[in-house]
Formats: C-alpha cells, sequence, structure tokens
C-alpha cells in the first residue's frame, strides 16, 4: 500500500522548476528521511504531500486522493515544521486541547509527558518561545496527533543537541508504539540515520536516489589513486562523484557493483576500496561541481 | 471637485475610525488581553449593557409617554379669551396663582419689570364693591410635542404692593434640557410612515409644537384709575 | 485499506470553535471601539434649542447609530484580516481544506456580527444610562415603543447590515490575497469612482443608499442585502479555494 505516489511530479514558479518531474513512492509505515541541500525542493516536496502547494504537472496521490483541498489527506495527516502558526491568543495548553479535538488519534497522555518532559508552562504564548523551544513544541504535536502520515520539515531546527536526541528517541519509540508513515527532512542525514528506513535524496528539483539505508550503505565504494591510472580502470564504472585531489591524486565514489575480475585488477594496483557511509554518499551525490568549494579557489 | 469635499467628514470619520480600530487591534494582541481575559471583557461589557437596559425600562425617567396624547382642543385659548373680554367666563381650574391686595386709594400705578424671559400680557378689569385688588395668573398646560406637559418648569411672576404702586415682575424663563434617545438607523429603515434619514438631522420640529400660554388679570375696584409704565393695550 | 475522511461539517464546527477560541481578542477591540463610539456619542447626534412661552428648550438626540458605524468597520476589518496569511496558516495547522475554513471563516463572521450587533443596539441604553446618572437635570424623552415586529425586523437588519459589511471586507482581503497590488489599486479605483460618478452627478454613494437603505419593505431589502453578501462570499470561496498555504 501506497501512501504517497507521485508520478513525474513538476512544480515551478515562472520559468523556475523547483520539482522536476519526480517520480517516487512512499509505503504505508514506513520512516523515510528526505535528504537534500538547501534549496533542493525538499519543503516543496512535502508541501505538495501536505496539499498546502499545488504541483504544477504530473499526478500526485496521497492516500489515492489528490492532496490539494482534500479533507482525508488534511484528517489522516500532519505537517510539522518550525514556521506554524497558531492564533495568538492561545496559550499552549488550548492548542494542545485544540489538537486533541481535531486528531482522532491524539496521545493526550504522551503530549502531557512530553510537555512536562520539555518543561513548558501551559500558560505561555507560542510566539514567546524560543525558536526552539518552538520546534520542540511543534513535534511534541506531531508526534501525539498519531497521524497515519506524520511530516516533519526540518523538525529540529534551533534545538540543541540533547534536545533533538530526545527527540529522536520519542519520535523512535512512539513509531514502535504506533506505526505510522513518516516523512522527515533533513539536509544532514547522519543525525537521523539510525531512524531511517528509507532515504529519498533530493537534489535540485530531482530524485536522486530512493533507497532503503541498508542498500545506501552498500551503494558505493570509494577509491584513491594515481589520477591516471585510476581514470584508466574506472571508464567503464558508473562514477558517482570524482575529486582531483592534486599532485595526481584522484578520489573517485563509483557504484559498487564493480565486477569480481574489475576489483581484482584494483586490489591488484594495490587500492583498497573504502566504504562509503550514506550520509558521506547523499554528500557527494549533491555536490555541485564535481570539484567542491575548492574549484572556486582553483586558478583558471 | 465638490463631491470630494462634500465627503471629506465621511472620510475623515473612517480615517478616524480605522485608526481606532488598529489601536484597538494592537491592545488586542497585546500580552495582557490574551487568552480569557478578552472574554472576560466582552463578558463584563455584555452584563452593563444588559444592567442598563434594565435600568432603562424600570427607572421612570421618560417625562413623554407617546401613548399618552393629550388632547388640546378641550383647553381654553387664554390670549383669545382675554383679547375678547371673556376671561371671566374661563374655568377657575386655569387660575394658578392669586393674590388679593387691599386698597383704600382712586390711583394705582402699575409697574411691570421684565426677567429675562417672555413677557406676560396683562390684562385689566374691574370689580364692584371691594377695596381689593385682586391679580390673577391664568395658565393652561404647557404642550411640547403632543404629550409632554412641561408646566411646572414655567416660573411663576411676582406681585406685590407698595402703596399705590402694583409691581409686577415677570419670571424668567424656565429651563429645560430634554434628551432623547433614537433608534439606530437599522430600526428606523422600517419604521411605518416616519422614516427618518440615514443621517439624523437636529430639528425636532418643536418649535411649532407648544401648546399653553398665561395671562395676567387685573382686577381693581371700579373706582380706581390705572396708570402704567407700559403702554395701554 | 481507506483512511477515514471526516464529514465536513464536523470539520467546519470544529474549526469554527478553534477560531472561537483563537480569535478572541477581536472583542477585545469590539469593546473598546464600541467604547470609544460612545464617548463620541455622548455629545448627541443632534441638537437644537429654542424657547418659548417662558421656556427654554434644549434638546439633544442621542443613539448608538456611532456605535453601529464602528461595529460595522470592525466587522470589515475583522473579515479582511481572516483573510490574510497568517490568519490562513492557522486554519492548516490542524484539519481542515480551503473549503471547510471558508465556510467556518464564514460562521465566525456570522457570530461575530450578532454579537456586534446586539452590543451596539444595547450600548444606546448604556450611552442613556452615563447621560442620566452624570446630570441632575436632564429630562428623557422616551421615543413611541416599537411594534414587536418591528423591532425583530430592526434587529435582523442591524445584524445583516454587519455582516454585509464582513462580507465586503472578505471579497476585498481575498482579492488582495490573489495579489498584494490591489491593496493599492482597490482604494484608488473606489475613490476614482467617486469622482466619475460624482461629475455626472450620479453619486455611487446615494445609489448605494437609495439601493439599501431607502428600501422600504424589509423582504425586499432582506433579499437584496442576503444576496448581496452571498455573492460576495462565493466570489471569495473561489478566489481563495486557488490561493496555495505559502509559509
Amino acid at each position: 500500500m501506497n501512501i504517497v505516489q507521485c508520478n513525474a511530479v513538476s512544480k515551478s514558479y515562472g520559468n523556475v522548476a523547483a520539482l522536476d518531474e519526480v517520480t517516487f513512492s512512499i509505503k504505508q509505515d514506513t520512516i523515510t528521511g528526505i535528504i537534500g541541500r538547501n534549496g533542493a525542493g525538499k519543503t516543496t516536496l512535502l508541501k505538495l504531500i501536505a496539499g498546502y502547494w499545488k504541483h504544477s504537472k504530473g499526478d500526485i496521490h496521497v492516500f489515492s486522493e489528490n492532496p490539494f483541498n482534500s479533507l482525508t489527506v488534511s484528517a489522516n495527516m500532519i505537517y510539522i515544521d518550525d514556521q506554524m502558526t497558531f492564533p495568538d491568543a492561545m496559550p499552549l495548553h488550548s492548542i494542545l486541547t485544540e489538537a486533541a479535538r481535531f486528531y482522532p488519534n491524539w496521545d493526550a497522555k504522551l503530549a502531557k509527558r512530553l510537555f512536562d518532559y520539555f518543561s513548558f508552562h501551559p500558560n505561555q504564548f507560542h510566539d514567546h518561545l524560543s525558536k526552539g523551544k518552538k520546534s520542540t513544541f511543534n513535534t511534541i504535536i506531531g508526534l501525539a496527533s498519531r497521524c497515519a502520515l506524520t511530516i516533519f520539515d526540518e523538525p529540529t531546527t534551533g534545538m540543541d543537541e540533547a534536545v533533538r536526541n530526545d527527540f529522536y528517541r520519542a519520535l523512535l519509540r512512539d513509531y514502535i508504539v504506533a506505526p505510522r508513515t513518516i516523512l522527515i527532512s533533513s539536509h544532514h542525514l547522519n543525525e537521523i540515520e539510525h531512524l531511517l528506513e528509507d532515504v529519498l535524496l533530493i537534489d535540485r528539483g530531482r530524485v536522486k536516489l530512493h533507497l532503503s539505508i541498508d542498500a545506501l550503505q552498500q551503494y558505493a565504494i570509494g577509491v584513491t589513486g594515481n589520477q591516471a591510472v585510476l581514470s584508466q580502470w574506472a571508464n567503464d564504472q558508473e562514477i558517482l562523484f570524482s575529486k582531483d585531489d592534486g599532485e595526481n591524486s584522484l578520489f573517485l565514489v563509483v557504484r559498487n557493483n564493480v565486477s569480481k575480475e574489475k576489483m581484482d585488477q584494483l586490489l591488484g594496483l594495490g587500492i583498497k576500496p573504502t566504504s562509503i557511509s550514506p550520509a558521506e554518499l547523499c554528500l557527494y551525490m549533491t555536490q555541485l561541481k564535481k570539484g567542491g568549494i575548492d574549484d572556486v579557489f582553483r586558478d583558471a | 471637485m465638490h463631491i470630494i469635499f462634500g465627503f471629506m467628514p465621511i472620510i475623515i470619520v473612517v480615517a478616524l475610525v480605522i485608526i481606532a480600530v488598529f489601536i484597538g487591534l494592537k491592545v488586542g494582541r497585546s500580552k495582557k488581553t490574551r487568552g480569557n481575559k478578552s472574554l472576560y471583557l466582552l463578558v463584563g461589557y455584555g452584563f452593563l449593557l444588559v444592567l442598563s437596559t434594565i435600568l432603562y425600562y424600570l427607572l421612570p425617567v421618560a417625562a413623554e409617554d407617546p401613548t399618552q396624547k393629550i388632547d388640546v382642543t378641550q383647553i381654553p385659548n387664554l390670549s383669545m379669551e382675554a383679547y375678547e373680554g371673556k376671561l371671566a367666563n374661563v374655568d377657575e381650574k386655569y387660575i394658578t396663582q392669586k393674590w388679593t391686595f387691599p386698597f383704600e386709594g382712586n390711583q394705582l400705578n402699575i409697574e411691570e419689570y421684565w426677567g429675562n424671559g417672555d413677557v406676560i400680557d396683562v390684562y385689566y378689569g374691574t370689580r364692584k364693591n371691594t377695596n381689593e385688588i385682586e391679580v390673577l395668573l391664568y395658565e393652561t398646560p404647557l404642550i411640547i410635542g403632543e404629550s409632554f406637559d412641561a408646566s411646572e418648569i414655567r416660573i411663576a411672576p411676582k406681585v406685590s404692593l407698595e402703596d399705590d404702586r402694583l409691581l409686577i415682575q415677570h419670571p424668567d424663563a424656565g429651563n429645560i434640557q430634554l434628551s432623547q434617545f433614537k433608534n439606530e438607523f437599522p430600526f428606523r429603515q422600517f419604521l411605518k410612515g416616519s422614516k427618518g434619514d440615514l443621517f439624523y438631522s437636529a430639528d425636532l420640529d418643536w418649535d411649532s409644537d407648544y401648546y399653553g400660554d398665561r395671562v395676567i388679570y387685573i382686577r381693581v375696584p371700579a373706582r380706581v384709575q390705572l396708570e402704567s409704565n407700559v403702554d395701554e393695550q | 485499506m481507506s483512511f477515514a475522511t471526516p464529514k465536513l461539517i464536523d470539520i467546519v464546527k470544529k474549526q469554527f470553535l478553534f477560531k472561537w477560541k483563537g480569535y478572541r481578542p477581536f472583542f477585545t477591540n469590539l469593546v473598546i471601539l464600541q467604547a470609544i463610539a460612545i464617548i463620541f456619542s455622548l455629545g448627541g447626534i443632534g441638537s437644537s434649542s429654542h424657547g418659548r412661552e417662558g421656556v427654554n428648550v434644549s434638546e439633544s438626540i442621542y443613539s448608538a447609530d456611532f456605535v453601529l458605524a464602528f461595529t460595522m468597520l470592525w466587522a470589515f476589518i475583522v473579515a479582511i484580516l481572516l483573510t490574510s496569511k497568517a490568519y490562513r496558516e492557522a486554519d492548516f495547522v490542524f484539519i481542515t481544506n480551503r473549503f471547510t475554513a471558508q465556510l467556518a471563516n464564514v460562521a465566525f463572521l456570522f457570530t461575530i456580527s450578532v454579537i456586534g450587533a446586539i452590543t451596539a443596539i444595547l450600548s444606546r441604553n448604556l450611552l442613556w444610562m452615563i447621560t442620566y446618572f452624570s446630570s441632575d437635570n436632564i429630562t428623557f424623552v422616551k421615543e413611541a415603543a416599537l411594534h414587536p415586529s418591528e423591532y425583530v425586523m430592526g434587529g435582523i437588519a442591524t445584524i445583516l447590515y454587519v455582516f454585509l459589511f464582513s462580507a465586503v471586507g472578505y471579497l476585498l482581503g481575498s482579492i488582495v490575497q490573489m495579489n498584494k497590488m490591489f491593496a493599492f489599486i482597490l482604494p484608488v479605483v473606489f475613490i476614482a469612482l467617486l469622482i466619475l460618478f460624482g461629475m455626472q452627478e450620479q453619486y455611487l454613494l446615494l445609489w448605494l443608499h437609495e439601493f439599501y437603505y431607502q428600501e422600504d419593505s424589509f423582504i425586499w431589502w432582506f433579499v437584496k442585502t442576503g444576496f448581496t453578501a452571498t455573492a460576495f462570499f462565493i466570489a471569495s470561496f473561489y478566489l481563495l479555494n486557488r490561493q496555495e498555504v505559502s509559509k
């Protein structure tokens, strides 16, 4: 059962495409990390899924419906980010009361415990909270609402490390109690890696990868060696990233489907492949230029 | 461009209101009025409104009861009666004050002094077989509008006799301040007949709606010669 | 597997209650505004004085017209605010779609119109009470009591006038949400219309006055006003239903 189904979905503003023919699907009861650099289109994608924004082209289905103006989607989905606006006049405790009225699966006990754990005061006002506290409060709503589709868009903005870890732990534990489909966007994968089952890597409005974390771990290997020799070796390989380290040294990230024969060749050259962690892989695959920031400083 | 100037007062009022609204909004957003406090304020205000409404209907404050129209056709016209010399025929209940002075002389000087109000017309008559001067104040009720009896507001003249001088001090005008509370314009819109305009004009048109007058009637022994500081009527 | 679709009406109810609780500061504004209007009205909306028959009569006419006018503008501005970004975003925090959010807005605007209208009508008595207790020699003249049917018609008319203004505000707000340029264009167009119509001796405001206020038949007036308000809301629905909630 796919909760989210996108077929060639585009979203553009004038001539600029924020999302360009994105196709993927999200299975029920999975935690998927939406990973990408700033401006890659993570938020755009999530807002389309939430039905806040309207896609320009393609098909998007959430719970088998177009999410824009769908009451079904809204009722089974919650979107949490650090921009959530609540009526000015509502103190935190009435926001929780309201959330409980709206969401049938609302876990009041959990909300209350988290609320106390993070030492909120019931009569505080949301817009008086610090950035990190706001984010923390919003995630409480996100967790306690127990929506079939829970979207966290950069939920940890402004949180300190201890709170971030607490949140991740809470998310995981609550997910075990009440499995649901969770989309969580972030630009640093390593922090949320342990939570995720799947990763959807987005770069410049396109889906780069959509794999399980396990697959991602095996997805690529890194090799470093003499530029000429390595280029020669790699010319029939799928190169995901290459970096000229200077002094004739080359670093390559290649797809981990190297044949036994080629691998032996590599070992024969005295080059030992290194493993590439999912976080590193995501970073490499979304570099703007193959040479990285150093290219900017390199003389032409 | 005259039309713009014609609308200037409205535009200024609208601008004032918009400023007031935004001040109101600012206050509304401040910390103090958040949460339940704004509800308490509304409830308190509502209570005040209900209280004032109850008082409005409980307190007997209205002078005019529009359901009780006074029939003025039964009230004599004093000026007319006096002019025709028929004052003596007027019902005695309209004599609201009476002064009598013993007088032996043959010459009476009437001196009138004006106050800060209307002069009451003075008429003369004679009496036989008496040594008394009689001064009568005739008054018919002062009706403003159709049903408001304002007679009590009027101040009586002062009459006294010093030797052979009869002094008449005309009274100051009585003052009355009337307040009328009108229904709001949506109520006025559907009133049968007496529909007001959207912008209510001040004139109540009561100038023509006064009824009631008063005269002073001086009766002296027939032998007495009258002399007045005012031209003879 | 299917996911439950909540009943539309339930969500509208929840949204309405959410607004009712969240937007209470509007009532603080209302009370402050009516208080200001009452102070303005203490001088009376008209006065004259003349003397005859031994009395000087000065008369003042009071009414809560000002209070009502302020209340109408209040509803107008509240409606504009409801269409603004921050308020629409707050709708989307919890379950909604654009349609339910708007239905809840209309219900909310109608509710505040009722509250605004009733407080405005009753404020006349408060005005009276202030006048009564702050002076000793004022004689109050009662107006002819209204027939109950006139009370009902007047009350409904007051509510509907306030509601009509909120509908106008809602439409203008929706148009501005489409493109912020309209925030400048609309007032300019309005003043231009005033001048244009003024030059041809067809005063726009007089025409409106004629069309709505000079209508003596309650039924016809109700149809006209109700139709206008409904049309304005439908137009707003159409405009806002396509708006993205951009955060």
